[in-house]
């Protein structure tokens, strides 16, 4: 299984995507440095004195920062391993390594750590960022957070993305790499769609709403992660998601039993495609 | 016996991939496997290395059971299509196969080196795939299939990207390998190159096993005999069709199959002590490739 990681590991770091994705990255940050310095300049400039307007547009700009980090670590997770399995059963890599003595599930389950460490190690590089440019720049939303909630908030980020990558190594070793692609895509979409439904649903009190977006949410998870995040990391949180219109969202963070059913829904997909793959022909 | 089955059969929902298939390889021998595009024989190869599951049928492999893991690490396998990441080196592909293997560390790089060695790569080791051509990528494979010292190897086509010479080495290869007490099922298309080097051979055809058996007793099971003799008498005939009942007889010449060696010498006797003058005796063996037309061609037609 560490032989199957630490290749898969390798591999990742050698492909062209993740180049790509890691120059948006530092495009992104950049942009997200100039954003805050832009701010804190122009607040101060302004002789502006309002303790809870500061708290509030600085918490703004930083859910903003944690938001677009989640979706590109999302992005990352999903190219590296969509065809992880599938495009090696395509070309016919596959048929060498797995006549070897290992284990179908070693091979799962080494292509979710190899695949895991990557997204892992890139969501808490731009979770560290995103945390350390507004203190650096003396943004007040760094007074909102204390070191407790930044690990838990570390540990639910890298959840989100730990979770994405059980449903994408499920489809590559059921489906075709398109395949796995629009549905790993379609799934994440709806999740956020979903999530925005029902917390408005919430909101103005619209039960069919609310309802929709739990069921979406059941089905794609990964935004509840990244809500929960959020609330765990500011605690009165007042927005969740920058692309709500500015609606008072964070009351609706996900319950404890909802965080249940994400650690039974990652484990339940690896489980279910280790059971799958085990009994594949591969042709 | 080194591999053992017994009806393996395949389907591919109502696709038949292979149908009882029931061959049974000696240890140390060279088996070849041959058949049509088509015929089953991946599909077989891919049972007996994991990559399939049998639909029913069992096999014994090296004395374990079908799909018993343990036993993979005494097996060595050359996929029809080897084919790995470009960005690999090939000494870093050979380092991730002998993990897979769970070689002792102590040797890998030893291993690494007398393997290049056997397939004639060494020096080529540090360069990427990317760069490799076709047939040096299957001499790679090869040498990836020989790292664990394989006591039984699996070959799919594993000459079919080498030019003249690396077909060659290949051979050697094998023959050093079966002197070794090695055994080796072999998968080919190119038949001379299985009639050189198989012990035994089974065609397969429209996923079923046609003919089975050692090579010699294959091929010499059916020769042709060409005769140029003058005084033939019409009883010499009568007896020479107690061998050959289709025999052909025109213009002083005789055309006739024999089954073996002693119905040559027997037909020669027959013509001379019957008062005959025989100027020439020609026998043509039967190469595989006529063999395995015949056979194909034969099945197809019933």
């Amino acid at each position: 299984m560490i032989t199957i990681a630490f290749t898969t590991f390798k591999e990742a770091l050698r492909k062209k995507m993740l180049y790509l994705i890691g120059a948006l990255s530092v495009i992104y940050i950049l942009l997200f440095t100039l954003i805050v310095r832009i701010y804190v300049n122009d607040f101060n400039r302004g002789g502006m004195n309002m303790d809870y307007m500061n708290e509030l547009a600085s918490q703004i700009i930083s859910v903003t920062g944690f938001y677009f980090s989640s979706m590109l670590v999302a992005l990352l997770t999903i190219m590296s391993s969509i065809g992880s399995i599938s495009s090696e059963i395509e070309n016919g890599t596959i048929h060498s390594i797995i006549s070897k003595p290992i284990k179908r599930y070693e091979y799962i389950l080494g292509k979710y750590i190899g695949l895991g460490i990557i997204s892992t190690a890139y969501a808490t590089i731009l979770f560290v960022l995103v945390i350390i440019i507004p203190k650096i720049s003396g943004m007040p939303v760094s007074n909102l957070m204390d070191m407790p909630s930044i690990i838990k908030g570390w540990a639910l980020f890298i959840l989100e993305p730990l979770a994405i990558l059980s449903l994408s190594i499920f489809g590559s070793s059921v489906f075709r790499t398109l395949t796995n692609g629009i549905m790993v895509v379609a799934i994440y979409i709806l999740g956020l769609i979903g999530s925005m439904m029902e917390q408005i649903g919430s909101m103005i009190g619209n039960d069919g709403l609310y309802k929709f977006g739990i069921l979406s949410s059941l089905i794609s998870p990964f935004d509840l992660i990244y809500r929960k995040m959020i609330s765990m990391v500011f605690s009165d949180a007042v927005i969740t998601n920058p692309l709500s219109g500015g609606f008072n969202t964070g009351a609706t963070s996900p319950s404890i039993w909802m965080m249940v059913y994400i650690g039974v829904y990652l484990v339940g997909l690896l489980v279910w495609a280790v059971k799958r793959f085990r009994k594949r022909d591969i042709s | 016996m080194v591999i053992e089955t017994n009806n393996i059969t395949k389907f591919y929902g109502k696709k038949i991939g292979c149908k009882d298939i029931s061959i049974s390889v000696r240890e140390g021998e060279i088996f070849g496997f041959l058949g049509p595009n088509g015929a089953g024989k991946s599909t077989f190869i891919k049972i007996m290395t994991g990559l399939l599951f049998a639909t029913s049928g069992t096999a014994q492999i090296l004395g374990k059971p079908l799909n018993d893991i343990s036993v993979r690490k005494r097996i060595g396998f050359l996929p029809e299509n080897f084919k790995y990441g470009e960005w690999m080196t090939g000494e870093d592909l050979l380092s991730f196969h002998a993990s897979l293997y769970k070689l002792d560390k102590s040797i890998v790089k030893e291993r690494i080196k007398e393997v290049l060695s056997l397939v004639k790569l060494t020096g080529h080791e540090k360069y990427k795939l990317g760069t490799y051509s076709k047939g040096m990528q299957q001499r790679l494979g090869l040498a990836s299939a020989l790292l664990p010292d394989p006591d039984l190897l699996f070959l799919d086509e594993p000459t079919s990207a080498l030019d003249p010479i690396g077909r060659k080495d290949v051979r050697d290869i094998m023959t050093e390998l079966k002197r070794r007490g090695k055994t080796i099922l072999l998968n080919s298309h190119l038949l001379s190159e299985v009639q050189m080097v198989c012990d035994s051979v089974a065609i397969i055809n429209k996923g079923s096993v046609v003919v089975q058996g050692n090579m010699e007793e294959l091929l010499n099971s059916e020769e042709i005999l060409h005769i140029h003799a003058e005084d033939i008498s019409d009883e010499v005939i009568n007896t020479l069709k107690k061998i050959d009942v289709n025999l052909a007889f025109e213009n002083n010449s005789i055309s006739m199959k024999v089954n073996n060696k002693d119905d040559v010498h027997r037909a020669a006797s027959i013509i001379v002590n019957g008062g005959g003058k025989l100027y020439e005796l020609k026998s043509q063996g039967t190469n595989l490739e006529s063999k395995f037309i015949s056979i194909i061609e034969g099945g197809d037609n019933k």
